[in-house]
């Protein structure tokens, strides 16, 4: 068919008009190029504990978090502490009610590689513990809780030589927390020839008995390393406590945390030592990194944070004061 | 022939504006409504201040029935409780936030008694209802909507519960109270909050009572120590340095300023004090049990809890009330309380 | 050279085509300058206008942060001037007043302390405790407040560590202490009042303040610390960077930094008395009209523009270029030879004017062609009527003269043909001015003109006529068939002795009329037939018209065309032949 002119012309203006329909559109209505309409992430915190105790600092960063990249966060915590199978039917309640990627304290994070390969999970996890090396997570925000146990393992050593028995606390069931800084305290003393030994506060909730058991056998000055932070809570309150006799008993508590009534410990001397974690910055980034992966990102990251140990001077340090109480 | 081309252009150019008139209509035509049965409930809760004891206990206890009705019913509760600060202005951008975070319900704890009414504007725009607790907003502002909640514990019967529990020790042992002998129990005042309604009601109502009742009180002094325990002991120890010997009796408007008082005894040594609070929080209940304090008036806290929830679900999944709950008004619910004392 | 090319290049497109892409062409320079002066004017518009507004929003800022400063100020100065210089400690109590200027600015104050310069606490509203194990008199700031008297000291956001607080919860805050005097009894000795202001309230001040879009504001110290910033525990905390050793270096004013990457507009205004800066951050993407949309948009105005110009510039062009094609292919017909064509008048009165002209001209050519043929014609005809004007007058001579012969010679009769003769002769020679005479007159004409020539010549031939009844009254040329005779009589009789014979004859075939002439004469040679054709005779001939035969030739052919005219067929020594071809036209004179 040959175009005569006339009918290249009336092309031309057709092809032309659309162009100029278009562009119109484009720039001054939403129809193809929408506005970036901030869309909102909806991202679950599944932890291991039933309260949220431990978590307030990190709590904080989140809601930093979500305020700043417009996610709605949801904290979920168990209804029972440590329980592995509630904390995977929860990650799975929360996928089925919209959640678009989980940031995951995992009780056993074996638990979570079987959900991933049954092809149960298909939202994106953040795991906070266990590099994502070991679990087919899509990123992780981690703490090297070993490291920080030899730290405190040195540091004990440091200060009350291998001569004493370190004694080890512990609530209930630990977590993979608790065992990784076990084995890292455990690792310097064995090295350095220092006795370790194991107590279990489950029943024992306020330490009476612990500490009554070790004052009738005449034990002075023990030093204790607690795993967690509610044993580590139980000696200080214990220690703070109404008898005085009690507070004199304890050479030295070490332990690790960030709440505020640790704090207050360290500070009161119940406390020699405390390790302790950037919580604020943990919680700000695990959301973070989610909203990424619910964004549709391409595999992501592990973020290895910090540790450090603390003595009450430090708690005047600017750094670490803006650090362990976050201005919010 | 020119012209029959314009014209051909004219009737195509208005034939494609009309077609994408029509797209426009069809996207901006609104999503299908989900109407289907709600799976979860989100519920916003502001406190006015995350220091406070009584407030907390009633925090983990709510946290427990979220929990427990999870199980049950399988709906997910999304609690979202955040902490005021003390200042309303926070308060109100909290409440803000929950509304565009599309929660269901708001249980609120008002900073300002007096100034809740921009709270309750959004609540009523946005149409979610609101339950506060603990400090009671005007009866003008709880009048405005009928989706407006307060739960509270009656402080008169606080008042006159705490007055029973003195004038029962007194009876039991009169000479635990009046140390020096002198016929007179010789007490001090910590009291709550200025503006707070609780605090003045509590206090008329517990000396007034225990003045009807023939109790022989005399105030020595009282002071503000805003419901808090740091500021009843620095108090405490003022007085007890200021009037050594002569204190006999600590009337608290709540647990943690009694606890305070407490911590200041120690302190100082002194013993023999008598301490009474309301309140009947955990740390409370454990003075009691050691001795510290006399009595304190617990109210159930689980039953606040309880009745506060399922005031919360209820709305938040649209259904009416519980037939059973007793609510004043349609709105106000007057917690029990009962009396713990020494055994 | 080239310049005849681009001439040329131009010449090549049409009047339409050239304004179209004239005026396309000017407009979109137009358009295009417009839209980018106009963009450019209106960015740079809005960028002044926007840091005008930012920077009169962190004035306003800087004002509000300056009072809330200068209230807790004066609140230090209420509690010393009005009330701790006035009071003898050691007798009475400041708590009722110290509690009564708390009360009023519970917003934003956390606590109100009075220290001894041994670090003992002489009173604090709200009730509060030291820490156990505290000493205040070791803090840096307690010893620098009490250095310098005349000062009030801020610090820096802080924990507050000095009263004991709750097992949960901890404040940030910032302390003003000043050095006091305090009376007691007769003593007077100096002390710190000490202010803790809550760091909300003053986070308040500065929260959710924007400017523009993405900008924001924040606030340092003199030497560099945080006071505020929107994202400060993320700064503090290293999860972002903000470029403090800059603002440190910043007096008040206007900057532009590029800080990671990012080009910003900075405002710095210092805070009174503590030395505190105000910056107030703004990314230049912020302040200008840099967005993809209104790139479009631009885009969009410019080409919707250019289209509507367009659209009336093809409407005008064609207004005026065409009436100029209608012209043209008027005048392209008119070249085609179709004089009688409608030249169209339209457009521009220039326009309708050449169009006019062009027609006047048509019509003034046709006239002028016509007049041409008229004056050919005439031409013709007058050329025809001179030619016949040849008839030589000689001839009338020598015949009057054979007359006054006859008649001195007796023969009356003789004399009386002759005149008679020739009478008729000449009247059928002027034929009253007509060129065509019917074919019974020519014969007549011819006989009379051989009747004299033979009695000239005293029968020396003979002749015969003859012609066909039929043919009589169909039309014949004028002095046709005497020329020839003429002819026949002078080239061929001169020696025949009264042997020659001249014979005429008329006929018709099919359409045509014949005339014969035959004699028996001499005869020619070609050549010499060829000649007869061709040569012309001598004006003024003596023999008898002066005609020859070239010219009935040439006049029967003018006449009647070229189909019809003389053959001569001659034999030398036997006689001679001419025949005449005319057409057989019945007797109406075509009118010339």
């Amino acid at each position: 068919m040959k175009i005569t002119k006339k009918k290249k012309e009336l092309y031309f203006l057709i092809l032309y008009e659309i162009i100029l329909v278009l562009l119109f559109l484009a720039s001054s209505t939403d129809l193809i190029i929408k506005e970036r309409q901030n869309p909102v992430y909806q991202v679950s915190v599944i932890i291991g504990d039933s309260n949220d105790n431990d978590y307030v600092n990190f709590r904080k960063g989140m809601d930093q978090a979500a305020l700043e990249l417009n996610a709605d966060v949801s904290f979920v915590s168990l209804y029972e502490r440590n329980h592995e199978a509630q904390q995977m039917e929860m990650v799975l309640r929360e996928q089925r009610e919209g959640a678009r990627a989980i940031v995951l304290d995992p009780v056993e994070a074996a638990q979570l590689d079987r959900l991933l390969e049954r092809g149960q999970l298909e939202i994106p996890v953040i795991l906070t513990g266990a590099s994502m090396a070991d679990h087919k997570a899509w990123g992780a925000v981690t703490t090297d809780y070993e490291k920080m146990g030899r730290m405190l393992g040195t540091e004990i050593l440091n200060r009350h030589g291998t001569g004493q028995t370190v004694w080890l606390l512990e609530q209930g069931k630990g977590n993979w927390m608790n065992r990784q800084f076990e084995a890292g305290i455990q690792a310097v003393l064995s090295e350095a020839g220092c006795q370790a030994a194991y107590y279990n506060t489950g029943e024992d909730p306020d330490l009476a008995s612990f500490f009554f058991t070790r004052k009738k056998q005449g034990e002075p000055d023990l030093v204790i390393a607690c795993l967690d932070q509610e044993s580590l809570l139980a000696a200080a309150d214990r220690l703070a406590g109404s008898e005085p006799a009690w507070n004199h008993l304890a050479a030295g508590l070490y332990g690790r945390g960030t709440s505020v009534s640790l704090l207050n410990h360290l500070e009161q001397g119940q406390i020699t030592g405390l390790c302790v974690t950037d919580d604020f910055t943990a919680g700000y980034v695990s959301v973070r990194t989610a909203v990424e992966a619910a964004a549709g990102e391409k595999k992501g990251k592990d973020t290895l944070l910090e540790s450090w140990y603390i003595e009450r001077e430090d708690l005047q340090d600017p750094a670490f004061e803006k650090m362990l109480y976050p201005i919010e | 022939m020119k012209k029959t081309v314009r014209l051909k252009m004219l009737k195509l150019h208005k034939l494609a504006v009309i077609c994408l008139f029509a797209g426009i209509c069809l996207s901006g035509c609104s999503k299908q409504a989900d109407n289907q049965e709600k799976t979860s409930i989100r519920i916003g809760v502001s406190l006015y201040r995350g220091d406070d004891i009584f407030i907390n206990n009633i925090r983990s206890e709510l946290e427990r029935e979220a929990k427990s009705y999870e199980q049950e019913t399988g709906i997910k509760v999304n609690l979202d409780i955040q902490d005021a600060k003390g200042s309303q202005h926070i308060q109100n951008s909290q409440v803000e936030r929950f509304i565009s975070l599309g929660c269901d319900v708001l249980c609120i704890n008002p900073v300002d008694r007096m100034d809740a009414s921009s709270m309750i504007d959004q609540a009523m725009t946005a149409e979610v209802p609101v339950v506060f607790f603990n400090r009671q907003p005007v009866e003008e502002d709880m009048n405005r909507w009928d989706q407006l909640y307060y739960l509270g514990v009656d402080p008169k019967e606080s008042g006159i519960l705490q007055a029973g529990i003195v004038e029962k020790y007194y009876k039991e042992n009169p000479e635990q109270l009046d140390l020096n002998g002198n016929g007179v129990i010789s007490y001090v005042l910590l009291e709550g909050e200025s503006s707070h309604q609780d605090a003045l009601i509590r206090t008329e109502w517990s000396i007034q009572t225990l003045k009807d009742r023939g109790v022989p009180i005399e105030k020595i002094t009282g002071g503000i120590a805003n419901w808090e325990r740091s500021q009843a002991s620095a108090l405490m120890e003022q007085w007890l340095k200021k009037y050594p010997g002569e204190i006999e009796l600590v009337i608290c408007n709540n647990d943690d300023m009694a606890l305070g008082a407490i911590d200041a005894v120690k302190r100082e040594g002194a013993s023999g004090i008598s301490v009474v609070g309301i309140d009947g929080v955990e740390s409370g209940l454990e003075a009691v049990k050691e001795g510290t304090m006399i009595g304190t008036v617990s109210s159930n806290k689980e039953q606040y809890a309880k009745v506060m929830f399922s005031i919360l679900s209820d709305k938040a999944m649209g259904r009416e009330l519980d037939p059973e709950l007793e609510l004043e008004n349609g709105k106000y619910y007057r917690c029990p309380q009962t009396v713990k004392e020494q055994e | 050279m080239k310049r005849k090319l681009k001439d040329g290049w131009l010449n090549r497109f049409s009047i339409r085509t050239t304004i179209y892409v004239y005026f396309t062409v000017s407009a979109l320079l137009a358009i295009m300058l417009i839209g980018v002066s106009l963009y450019g004017r209106l960015n740079s518009q809005m960028s002044a206008t926007i840091q005008k507004e930012n920077q009169a929003l962190l004035t306003q800022v800087n004002r509000s942060v300056d009072s809330y400063l200068r209230t807790i100020m004066k609140l230090s100065d209420s509690l010393y001037y009005g009330v701790i210089k006035n009071a003898d400690l050691s007798a009475e109590s400041v708590n009722n007043e110290f509690t009564l200027l708390y009360g009023n600015n519970k917003d934003y104050i956390s606590n109100i302390a009075l220290l001894s310069r041994d670090g003992e606490l002489l009173e604090a509203v709200p009730a509060a405790r030291l820490k156990p194990g505290f000493s205040v008199k070791e803090e840096p700031w307690f010893e620098n407040t009490l250095n310098r008297m005349d000062n009030l000291h801020f610090t820096t956001p802080h924990v507050q560590y000095l009263f004991d607080s709750s097992e949960y919860q901890y404040r940030w805050v910032i302390s003003l202490s000043r050095a006091v005097e305090i009376t007691r009894g007769t003593s007077t000795e100096q002390g710190v009042l000490l202010i803790d202001i809550t760091y909300g309230s003053l986070k308040q001040l500065l929260d959710n303040i924007t400017l523009g879009d993405t900008g924001y504001l924040y606030m340092t110290s003199s030497n560099g610390e945080l006071i505020y910033h929107p994202q400060m525990q993320l700064v503090e905390a290293g999860q972002m960077e903000e470029n403090l050793q800059a603002a440190v270096s910043y007096r008040d004013g206007h900057y532009q930094e590029v800080y990671r990457g990012q080009k910003r507009d900075v405002t710095v205004k210092s805070v009174g008395y503590t030395g505190w800066k105000l910056i107030g951050v703004t990314p230049e993407s912020n302040i200008s009209l840099n967005n993809l949309k209104t790139k479009l948009f631009i885009v969009f105005l410019i080409a919707f523009v250019l289209f509507i110009l367009v659209l009336i510039n093809a409407y005008i062009s064609n207004r005026i270029t065409g009436p100029i094609k209608k012209l043209e292919k008027s005048v392209n017909a008119l070249e085609a030879g179709d004089l009688e064509t409608e030249v169209s008048i339209g457009g521009s009165y220039e326009i309708q004017h050449l169009g006019r002209s062009i027609r006047d001209m048509a019509k003034r050519i046709q006239t002028l062609m016509q007049d041409i043929v008229a004056e050919h014609e005439s031409k013709r005809r007058s050329e025809f009527d001179t030619l016949q004007s040849q008839i030589n007058p000689h001839f009338l001579y020598n015949t009057l003269d054979i007359i006054v012969w006859m008649i001195e010679n007796g023969q009356k009769q003789e004399a009386v043909k002759v005149v008679t003769a020739l009478a008729r002769f000449f009247r059928i020679s002027l034929s009253k001015g007509k060129s065509i005479i019917p074919v019974r007159d020519e014969l007549e004409h011819v006989r009379n003109y051989l009747m004299i020539q033979q009695m000239r010549f005293k029968d020396k031939f003979s002749y015969e006529i003859q012609a066909e009844p039929e043919v009589l009254s169909l039309s014949s040329l004028k002095l046709m068939l005497q020329p020839l005779v003429e002819n026949a009589i002078y080239h061929g009789m001169e020696f025949m002795d009264g042997d020659g014979l001249i014979q005429v004859r008329a006929y018709k075939k099919e359409d045509s009329l014949w005339f014969e002439v035959r004699d028996n004469g001499l005869g020619m040679t070609e050549e010499q037939v060829s000649s007869l054709l061709t040569k012309d005779m001598p004006v003024h001939s003596r023999h008898g018209s002066g005609i020859g035969v070239k010219n009935v030739n040439e006049r029967i052919r003018l006449y009647f065309g070229e189909d019809y005219g003389l053959t001569i067929q001659s034999e030398p020594d036997e006689g001679t032949a001419i025949l005449i071809h005319l057409p057989a036209v019945s007797g109406e004179e075509k009118p010339l």
